[in-house]
């Protein structure tokens, strides 16, 4: 009996393995073509819905992936010659192979949405393996093409991002705002190595230390630290931190604020980060001066920005928001990486999409409280005190916000 | 043999044991008083009384005059069976134990004692008679002074323990500033390898190593991806050139200053010497949280948050507090 079931399912599975080779074959002969219905999306879309209607296309695509096509389209042209270099067979579960932009869509939507790989290769009809390759390779790909996309500014944009910082919120000579994130992770506590993981707030995280500036790009970013060490400890690790100390970063022309007042480049940062000569964290004293408040209050709405930018990661790129179970913790870095690239990218080609979302989101890392750091250096004290007494006089700017 | 003597008739026994003592003394040929009897040599306490001849034995010489049945009853046999009034054992445990310490502080001193009791040697030689400060030796220690400690004799003094871990502490620091940081033992330490993206780096994805002790933290490259595809690709004297280039760096002992930051937060201990202007800063930063530390004990026990808030204002470092320089304005 059961060798007359075997014997009755070999030629089925062998007709099977057939007809999903012809079927590959076509639609891999159907891509190179560029046939079809002429726009991958309402494939896509069809794919995935059923159905898609010439108005309404654009609309979905935008709420499946928090993007606009325009973006979309530059990402694919960034990860197309990784994608395709590599022959692969990966696959839809019909057996379509699947082209670049499909492998783009899987993985934005997996670093957007941050569901179970099961889920999305429920809902776009893939093996969840699939998903996992494909975004590892999206991963990969972004890494190598769209580094470009994050770094610190020529001197050209800095000029840029200091006037911008002053027309803000009169802060002279600013260039940029330093903030950071946690990323939750769902460790086993059981493992006594995980114990490193373990954040003041007794959760599982790691740290993404970002430099932001006013248009809400991260201009610098140090992740892959555990959630034990804090922001002093990241700090002193940091490239960034080495150039400044250095003397190679935050090294351009001072700004004549009024007679003897000079001021040189600097960034700012919360109570948690050292007041160093080029890094202005608040007075945290309770009895301050006038001009002590009003620059207090200058810098805690400037950090905003940075709050906001962090907060606006997080949320659109869902994958490093909540508590990731059990991740790859030298995988998590390339990923979180990734997203920040993928930030940078929406706000640079002026995503409309996102923009519209900008204003909603002020805070990240709601649970965790504020940090206090004692280190002070005598320079940075005289460089806040010079700024103080610049925001109490009487040359405040216009604010034009 | 106590027994069958016991089964015997009084008379007979009594009659027998005199004759049989007799008979031993006479072949073995001593003379013996005719005043003792066997008890006095089966007596435990033979020579506790300095003079026997007056005031031997009375209470034989009782019980014998009391009830004649018993007078050749063996005494040990009369405990057998009943337990005599403590008043009787104390004074006779007491003089044992009496006579065991004789013994032994005779042989500790070699007086030319008694001769001691086996079991009660053993006993005292479980500990040291004489503690002596032990201090493991500096060439046995290259390699981590914990193996010395640990296979030395256990000493009961307090001070030899002291001594012992001042020494360790010593020795690290030796280490610590000698070899640098590489050669430091960090089998104390919890292991854990991450993968660091610092986009201000040259290679801005690396593999550090971090040691993690508590607050204490030690970083370390690991260098593994740019390595291995080098090694492959170059030929022998390729591979030892690279090598040499190595080297040169590492012979420098160069740490980047956050990681000496680092290091030096573990260490409590002198960072190591550096010219270089823009790291001075890391030191000072470093200097003022490990003063902070050694002040307060409490941040040792504390999570490695509080270097954050409890970290000191150094005024002698170039580090002054805030309030200072808003007085000073």
């Amino acid at each position: 009996m059961i060798s007359g079931r075997v014997a009755a399912m070999g030629p089925v599975r062998g007709f099977k393995r057939r007809k999903r080779a012809e079927k590959t074959e076509a639609a891999a002969a159907a891509t190179a073509g560029g046939q079809g219905s002429g726009d991958w999306w309402v494939d896509f879309s069809r794919r995935i819905t059923g159905h898609s209607s010439s108005r309404e296309e654009e609309i979905t695509f935008e709420s499946v992936f928090k993007l606009s096509r325009k973006t979309f389209n530059y990402i694919c042209s960034l990860v197309r010659d990784n994608l395709t270099a590599k022959a692969s067979n990966l696959a839809f579960a019909d057996g379509q192979i699947l082209s670049v932009e499909d492998q783009v869509a899987i993985a934005l939507r997996r670093l957007s949405s941050g569901e179970s790989l099961l889920n999305i290769g429920v809902s776009f009809g893939v093996n969840q393996s699939t998903v996992s390759q494909v975004t590892w390779r999206f991963v990969e790909a972004m890494e190598e093409r769209g580094i470009q996309h994050l770094s610190w500014p020529n001197s050209d944009e800095l000029e840029a991002i200091k006037h911008k910082f002053e027309k803000l919120l009169g802060l002279p000579n600013c260039c940029g705002i330093i903030d950071t994130a946690r990323i939750m992770m769902c460790l086993p506590s059981v493992d006594t190595s995980n114990k490193v993981w373990v954040d003041h707030e007794k959760k599982h995280s790691m740290i993404l230390q970002a430099i932001v500036d006013p248009e809400m790009r991260l201009r610098d970013i140090v992740t892959g630290w555990p959630g034990s060490m804090n922001e002093l400890p990241v700090l002193c690790s940091s490239g960034f931190f080495n150039m400044c100390e250095k003397g190679t970063r935050l090294n351009g022309e001072k700004v004549e604020l009024a007679e003897g007042l000079e001021v040189r480049e600097y960034i700012i940062g919360n109570s948690g980060f050292p007041l160093l000569p080029w890094l202005l964290t608040p007075y945290q004293e309770k009895d301050l001066l006038d001009g002590e408040t009003e620059f207090n209050k200058r810098l805690s709405a400037t950090r905003v920005v940075a709050q906001k930018a962090l907060a606006r990661l997080k949320d659109t790129w869902k994958i490093i928001q909540g508590e990731m179970w059990r991740p790859d913790k030298h995988r998590l870095p390339r990923i979180i990486l990734v997203c920040c690239l993928l930030h940078n990218i929406v706000i640079e080609l002026e995503d409309e999409v996102v923009r519209d979302e900008m204003g909603s989101l002020h805070e990240h890392d709601m649970s965790y409280k504020q940090q206090f750091c004692d280190i002070v250096d005598n320079n940075g004290i005289i460089l806040r005190d010079k700024l103080s007494k610049y925001l109490s006089g009487t040359l405040l700017p216009s604010n034009e916000s | 043999m106590l027994c069958s003597i016991s089964t015997s008739t009084p008379a007979s026994n009594s009659k027998s044991d005199t004759n049989w003592l007799d008979r031993l003394h006479s072949s073995r040929g001593f003379s013996v008083p005719a005043h003792l009897h066997l008890d006095h040599f089966l007596s435990p306490n033979p020579c506790a009384n300095p003079n026997p001849s007056t005031t031997f034995p009375p209470p034989l010489e009782k019980e014998a005059s009391d009830s004649p049945q018993e007078v050749s009853t063996n005494p040990r046999r009369r405990k057998k069976h009943l337990p005599p009034p403590l008043d009787d054992v104390a004074p006779d445990e007491k003089k044992q134990l009496f006579d065991l310490m004789g013994g032994v502080l005779a042989e500790l001193f070699v007086m030319g004692g008694p001769p001691v009791v086996r079991e009660f040697k053993e006993k005292g030689a479980r500990k040291q008679s004489n503690p002596r400060v032990c201090v493991p030796s500096v060439s046995a220690s290259i390699d981590g002074c914990r193996v010395p400690l640990v296979t030395s004799p256990p000493s009961s003094a307090d001070n030899s323990v002291a001594e012992a871990k001042k020494s360790r502490t010593k020795l690290r620091r030796k280490r610590g500033t000698a070899a640098g940081p590489v050669d430091l033992d960090l089998s104390a330490y919890s292991r854990t390898d991450v993968t660091v993206i610092d986009t201000s780096c040259s290679g801005w994805k690396s593999e550090k190593v971090i040691f993690r002790k508590g607050v204490m933290w030690k970083v370390r490259d690991k260098k593994v991806w740019t390595l291995s595809r080098k090694k492959r690709r170059l030929g022998l004297v390729g591979r030892l050139a690279n090598e040499k280039d190595k080297e040169q760096p590492h012979a420098e002992s160069k740490v980047p200053a956050g990681e000496e930051l680092l290091a030096s937060l573990v260490e409590g201990s002198a960072p190591l010497d550096k010219n270089d202007a823009p790291e001075k800063i890391c030191h000072q930063i470093s200097n003022s949280i490990r003063q902070k530390i050694s002040r307060s004990p409490r941040i040792h026990s504390a999570k490695d948050s509080t270097f954050h808030r409890n970290a000191a204002t150094n005024q002698k470092n170039g580090i002054s507090g805030p309030k200072a320089s808003a007085k000073g304005r």
